[in-house]
């Protein structure tokens, strides 16, 4: 029910129209001039003023500018004119009124216009009572996301640990980031550096960002290469989050102590690799789709490397910018990825990041951004880098003498994963000369079986020289394997250049009690058929040494 | 935005203007109907009109792909010129659709 101030200074006046309101169902107020009308508006606002204009002590002008200014919500003024009034009428209106009725009052059309007014109110009432419920949404949604924010900060902090190797500006478009930088060291001081861009931006984009972080610090920090990691973000990814969804990333590795510059570059912008004169020795364009597109089967994690001559110590950068600012309109068209290499080759080096930035937003003006954007920049210095930028695989081969990694395996990946071929295809996909891949494969196969059977398995060969030995042995075999559950083997592979010659380093260490290797070796030098793998190794190695009390050892293999 | 083409076993979407999330529903409503269709055997998007896309589109696209690859159909993307194929070359979308 509407409540209605009548405000008149005639008394027959205010009693028709009183009548007429409680007939409609309204209820009414009265006050007989403008002052007690603002007196009683400020005691309790009416939802609507019939105002009179001509009254003494304070006219009807100056209470309906007195309220209209002071009323938060809207109330609708309907002054009383006289009939013929034009002036009165517009003067009524100016000064904030909403209609008016003239004198003497046609029932009808007051009637009307009330009706009308009625509906507006109401309107209004709902349109107050949801704003209020958006506001106080828009507060809780607001504190939500703070909270978030706050747990995604967090959790980006340890990025610092990298220290000034990294530096890198991010300018996301809401509250949350859809572009992160992350970086870290394995234990062998290699720099790994992400710079992801999760579709689309704010909280959903920044929600899929979660599991990447803890994978990417877990797997860098425990030395696995760039092409694992990748490949287990893809299915992480790919297992969270919906279809259509997907994640552009690029992850980049920089072993300083072999010059060695290893990229995985999917659905990102090129990135730069430029000197301090701002010549650019290579670019890593987007070789694959996003990741959380493909299968574990379809991914590919092949990488692009680069390397430099330890002779030289110059100081080689690389830049990775995400498509927010490569797509970015302005004016003259987008920003391009020439843009960005102008800026590097023509910036002083410690200047760059910074002259991106200005150049992005002068180009971007006041345009709406659409997308989140950052620069990152890597430093590659300390060590010697050569001019000779090679890709694919024709790299894989010049590198041959440049890498290592550092598999960890549980007793899960035992039982379902036949070792000695994954091994040797990350070995070979680092690149070895082909010619030796017959020997490689024959050691690691020796030494892995070794570390199962009797590392873990604790399994005795002599069994094999038995009747029906050579069954038994292998049923005990699956039955053990099928029971262990703590088991873990460590595999590490480095290839280091030799005078002449690449060596190759092949250290295994299972969580065994360790087993007596010299019993083996001596069954290997009396010819018997079986526990040759000791003296085949040994034949076949430059050096192979066992570290007490037998679960570990380390071989290595000169290829001339 | 959106305009439909239908003839001899294919269906063609001309997409125009700005391609993002803001065309979602639409895009979705526009394909629906042409997957149920057992007339349709291959789906064409006609990108010639198309000046921007964004990455959410890139993810229609590939919810586009699921669902025709489950109705047994094919979608190729036709026109894409300019930035519209170097967005699609960056993600290397040559992979999971024929772009003529």
């Amino acid at each position: 029910m509407l409540d209605i101030l009548i405000v008149d200074d005639i008394e027959t006046n205010r009693i028709i129209l009183k009548r007429l309101l409680a007939k409609l169902g309204y209820h009414a107020k009265e006050a007989t001039n403008g002052q007690e009308a603002v007196d009683a508006f400020r005691a309790e606002p009416p939802d609507l003023i019939i105002m009179d204009v001509m009254m003494p002590v304070m006219d009807g002008y100056e209470a309906t500018r007195i309220i209209k200014a002071e009323s938060e919500k809207w109330i609708p003024v309907i002054f009383l004119t006289a009939l013929d009034q034009v002036e009165q009428y517009l003067k009524g209106l100016e000064i904030g009124g909403d209609d008016f009725i003239s004198k003497p009052f046609n029932f009808a059309i007051l009637t009307a216009k009330l009706q009308v007014f009625a509906r507006a109110i109401e309107m209004q009432k709902q349109i107050l009572e949801k704003n209020a419920a958006l506001a106080l949404m828009q507060a809780r949604s607001d504190h939500e996301m703070q909270m978030g924010k706050y747990v995604l900060d967090r959790l980006l902090e340890r990025s610092s640990r990298a220290g000034e190797m990294v530096s890198s500006w991010v300018q996301p478009l809401s509250i949350f980031s859809g572009d992160i930088v992350l970086s870290t060291t394995s234990p062998e001081g290699v720099l790994y550096t992400l710079h992801a861009d999760s579709q689309g931006h704010g909280l959903s984009a920044a929600l899929a960002i979660i599991p990447v972080i803890e994978l990417f610090y877990t797997m860098c920090e425990k030395g696995f290469g760039v092409g694992t990691i990748v490949k287990e973000m893809n299915w992480k990814i790919r297992e969270l989050m919906p279809v259509g969804y997907f994640m552009a990333g690029t992850l980049v590795s920089v072993d300083l102590s072999q010059g060695l510059v290893s990229v995985w570059n999917g659905g990102n912008p090129a990135a730069l690799l430029a000197d301090n004169s701002g010549r650019i020795h290579n670019v890593f364009d987007s070789r694959h789709p996003p990741l959380g597109i493909l299968s574990d089967k379809e991914f590919d994690s092949t990488l692009e490397f680069w390397s430099r001559d330890r002779r030289e110590d110059t100081v080689y950068r690389i830049y990775l910018v995400s498509d927010g600012i490569v797509d970015a309109e302005g004016l003259s068209g987008y920003f391009g990825m020439d843009r960005i290499v102008e800026i590097v080759s023509s910036t002083d080096p410690d200047e760059r990041v910074q002259k991106i930035r200005e150049a992005i937003a002068e180009h971007c003006s006041d345009r709406e951004r659409r997308d989140d954007m950052s620069v990152v920049e890597v430093t590659c210095s300390g060590s010697e880098m050569l001019s000779v930028p090679v890709s694919g695989t024709s790299m894989a081969q010049q590198a041959s003498s440049l890498w290592g990694f550092r598999i960890s395996i549980s007793a899960s990946q035992i039982k379902r994963l036949d070792l000695t071929p994954v091994i040797m295809g990350i070995i070979n996909s680092l690149g070895v000369d082909q010619r030796h891949n017959g020997h490689i494969f024959l050691i690691l196969s020796e030494l892995i079986n070794n570390a199962i059977d009797h590392g873990l398995l604790e399994l005795d060969s002599s069994e094999k020289q038995n009747p029906h030995g050579l069954e038994r042995y292998f049923e005990m075999r699956a039955q053990r394997l099928a029971s262990i559950e703590d088991a873990k083997i460590e595999i590490d592979v480095k290839s280091r250049p030799e005078l002449n010659r690449d060596r190759l380093l092949i250290r295994i260490r299972d969580s065994g009690k360790g087993f007596d290797h010299s019993r083996y070796a001596a069954l290997g030098e009396n010819e018997t058929p079986h526990g040759r793998g000791i003296a085949l190794i040994r034949s076949l190695c430059s050096m192979v040494e066992y570290i007490p009390p037998g679960n570990e050892v380390t071989v290595a293999y000169d290829m001339n | 935005m959106l305009k439909t083409n239908l003839s001899e076993g294919s269906a063609t979407i001309t997409l125009s203007g700005r391609f993002d999330f803001n065309m979602n529903k639409a895009f979705r409503d526009a394909y629906e109907s042409l997957l149920e269709s057992n007339e349709v055997k291959t789906l064409d998007l006609n990108f010639s009109k198309v000046e921007y896309m964004d990455s959410s589109a890139l993810g229609m696209l590939l919810v586009l792909r699921e669902k025709a690859n489950e109705a047994n159909k094919q979608v190729r993307l036709l026109n894409c010129k300019g930035v519209i194929r170097q967005v699609l070359d960056v993600a290397h979308f040559d992979r999971f659709f024929k772009i003529v």
